[in-house]
């Protein structure tokens, strides 16, 4: 190694890190140590010797994450941090610290009960996770974060983490009433789906297939009374409310955004406490959704998009889940981004209304003529038909954009409204689009595409006609 | 600058060369694997020849010959010094605009196909994303090239 300054030297994770690997890793070695115990049953081993190669595999497994993590160091050097790791072939990656744009300290259970953390910075460079730390002492990771953000000048590395906090201004918190009220509006039957695809699994491992729950529906159609039909979404709607409830209180339990020195630091969870700081003039855009539910009662949840992505549903930074308009306008002027403001909004071309229904609609209402067809007694499924084509309407009836004095403003959808707020100065390019039934009908789609951005929830405005889109993407193209 | 004053120029008549040329070697290698699935069905159920490979074979015949020509046909692009504009697709068209003032960095590459037509692809990245545009003379790229690069952003976004 280089000669280096007294405190600048290199650092290995924490000595427990090679026993948490094992743990981590032990689940993917099971296959193999059954496949081997398997073998040595064929071959009559006595108990004692398959016991002795049994520990031997383990001794060697722990060995090998022992070797991973001695040769794993990382080191600051005035202005960049360099991490090395690699057991036979080296891999040296070395961070710009001013490049840092994010940096969080995360802690899953054990991690808070072992006093551990994992440290995250986000250089925007493309790739997620630049750097990544897993398992360093809390007081490490505090180390790392005053250094990272420049504060080394600070006094003592134990107790600047402390001062550097209470310099905070709470900009939010979600009370326990209002967290608890989150949960019950976030009815979602994401974690029923999830509780059907894991008995889908269970099933596989029993042998017991889907084939046979369609032999015994057809044994038993008889059964099926349009009474009975109508009592499955009322237990779909119970799960849905109990695994919302129960998704929400495990991570916005406790919420907390703060402002510090131009960045803000938002904590929050119950069973996995994750804290993430992300610096204000990084923001590119920000998202306020009002899922259905809440949104009628007038909550949104806001969230910021950077360059770096986060772990967060959707790859942008929650910064609040469940606020009133009020706070919201505060957040925003917080965030440094205008207002939402409804009231310019532009609508989209009338051909929108055919367009999502042959897009969306059509399917759905074919499997549901299917499915009255098949089973007669299901019959109240058709009253779907018409909410189909409702959503339809609406949908042209809830998109709309504006373009305001310095922001680039969407909505867009029904049940869940979503709002992009998009400065002109960061939008990275415009592409006009238009499919083949788009062509038909004489719109286009403008895609706009900013840093940072992740899955579809993009501020894109569907289905204008294609001379005011190649008006708008002009003007957004004056206006970069 | 109105979208309706830009006219998008066509990409050289080399590239329509290379787009065929690639789907020679397409045609050629899923005409191939068409005609060991026809040689193992005769083998095994005595089909006809010819009856996997021959559709195959037409598809790609109509790829090289008219296929090709349509897709370089609605390739077209617009350098105006302060954007540059590329529309592309035959059933789907899009027509992408990058402000040069937001190109993170820009790449010129040559496939050997390429190389034989002198031409060359330029791609342009975004920190949001990138733009392709494929079948520019060489010179023509390099001199984009050279005129945007005093030009790249230095900021990280």
């Amino acid at each position: 190694m280089v000669a280096e300054d007294a405190g600048r030297a290199p650092r290995r994770l924490h000595p427990i890190t090679p026993f948490f690997a094992i743990l981590t890793g032990a689940r993917s070695s099971i296959p193999t140590a059954l496949a081997i115990l398997f073998g040595l049953w064929r071959a009559d081993a006595s108990g004692p010797a398959i016991l002795a190669i049994l520990g031997a595999g383990a001794a060697a497994m722990l060995f090998l994450c022992w070797l991973g993590w001695w040769r794993t160091t990382y080191r600051l050097t005035g202005d960049e941090l360099v991490i090395d790791s690699g057991v036979l072939s080296r891999h040296r990656r070395v961070i710009p610290l001013e490049r840092v744009q994010d940096i969080g300290i995360e802690q899953n259970p054990i991690q808070r009960l072992a006093g551990l953390a994992r440290v995250r910075m986000e250089t925007g460079g493309g790739g997620r996770d630049e750097a990544l730390l897993d398992m360093v002492s809390l007081d490490e990771a505090r180390r790392l974060r005053v250094v990272v953000r420049g504060e080394a000048r600070a006094v003592a590395v134990d107790t600047a983490g402390e001062a550097a906090e209470s310099d905070e201004r709470l900009l939010y918190r979600l009370g326990v009433g209002a967290l608890l009220l989150s949960g019950i509006l976030s009815f979602s039957l994401f974690w029923v789906a999830a509780g059907f695809g894991l008995l889908q699994f269970v099933d596989d491992v029993t042998g017991y297939d889907l084939g046979d729950v369609f032999d015994w529906f057809q044994l038993h159609r008889a059964d099926f009374t349009t009474g009975r039909l109508l009592l499955l979404p009322l237990v779909l709607i119970l799960l849905g409310l109990v695994s919302g409830m129960i998704s929400t209180l495990l991570r916005d339990f406790d919420f907390r955004l703060t402002l510090d020195r131009g960045r803000l630091r938002r904590v929050a969870g119950f069973l996995s406490r994750g804290e993430s700081i992300l610096a204000i003039p990084r923001i590119q855009l920000a998202v306020v959704r009002r899922a259905w539910l809440r949104g009628w009662l007038g909550y949104a949840g806001l969230s910021v998009q950077t360059l770096g992505g986060s772990d967060d549903p959707g790859g942008r930074h929650r910064i609040a889940p469940f606020v009133r308009d009020a706070k919201l306008a505060e957040l925003m002027a917080v965030s440094g981004l205008p207002e939402f403001d409804p009231i310019g909004l532009r609508p989209v071309a009338l051909a929108h209304v055919p367009r999502v229904f042959l897009k969306r609609g059509l399917l759905p209402s074919l499997a549901l003529l299917a499915l009255v067809l098949w089973l007669s007694a299901a019959w109240p499924v058709l009253l779907l038909i018409p909410a189909i084509l409702g959503v339809a309407l609406l949908q042209r009836r809830y998109h709309g954009y504006a373009l305001y004095g310095h922001s680039l403003q969407v909505r867009r959808g029904v049940l869940t409204r979503r709002q992009w707020v998009l400065p002109y100065d960061r939008i990275q390019m415009v592409a006009l689009h238009q499919s083949l039934t788009q062509r038909l009908f004489g719109v286009a789609t403008i895609l706009i595409s900013t840093a940072g951005e992740t899955g579809r929830e993009r501020p894109d405005i569907l289905d204008l006609n294609v001379a005011e889109a190649r008006g708008v993407a002009s003007s957004l193209i004056a206006r970069i | 600058m109105a979208l309706e004053t830009i006219s998008l120029e066509l990409v050289s008549r080399g590239y329509l060369h290379v787009l065929r040329l690639q789907a020679v070697v397409h045609t050629l290698f899923y005409t191939a694997i068409a005609a060991v699935g026809d040689f193992a069905a005769w083998y095994i159920w005595d089909w006809p020849h010819g009856v996997i490979a021959g559709p195959v074979l037409l598809i790609g015949l109509w790829s090289i010959l008219i296929a090709a020509d349509r897709k370089w046909h609605r390739i077209g692009f617009a350098y105006t010094g302060r954007e540059l504009h590329v529309g592309q697709g035959w059933l789907e068209r899009i027509h992408s605009i990058v402000p040069i003032a937001r190109i993170q960095h820009i790449d010129i590459s040559r496939s050997l196909f390429e190389r034989w037509f002198g031409v060359a692809t330029l791609v342009v990245h975004t920190a949001g994303s990138a733009m392709t545009l494929p079948g520019l003379p060489h010179d023509e790229a390099e001199a984009i090239r050279d005129d945007i690069r005093p030009r790249l952003t230095a900021e990280p976004w």
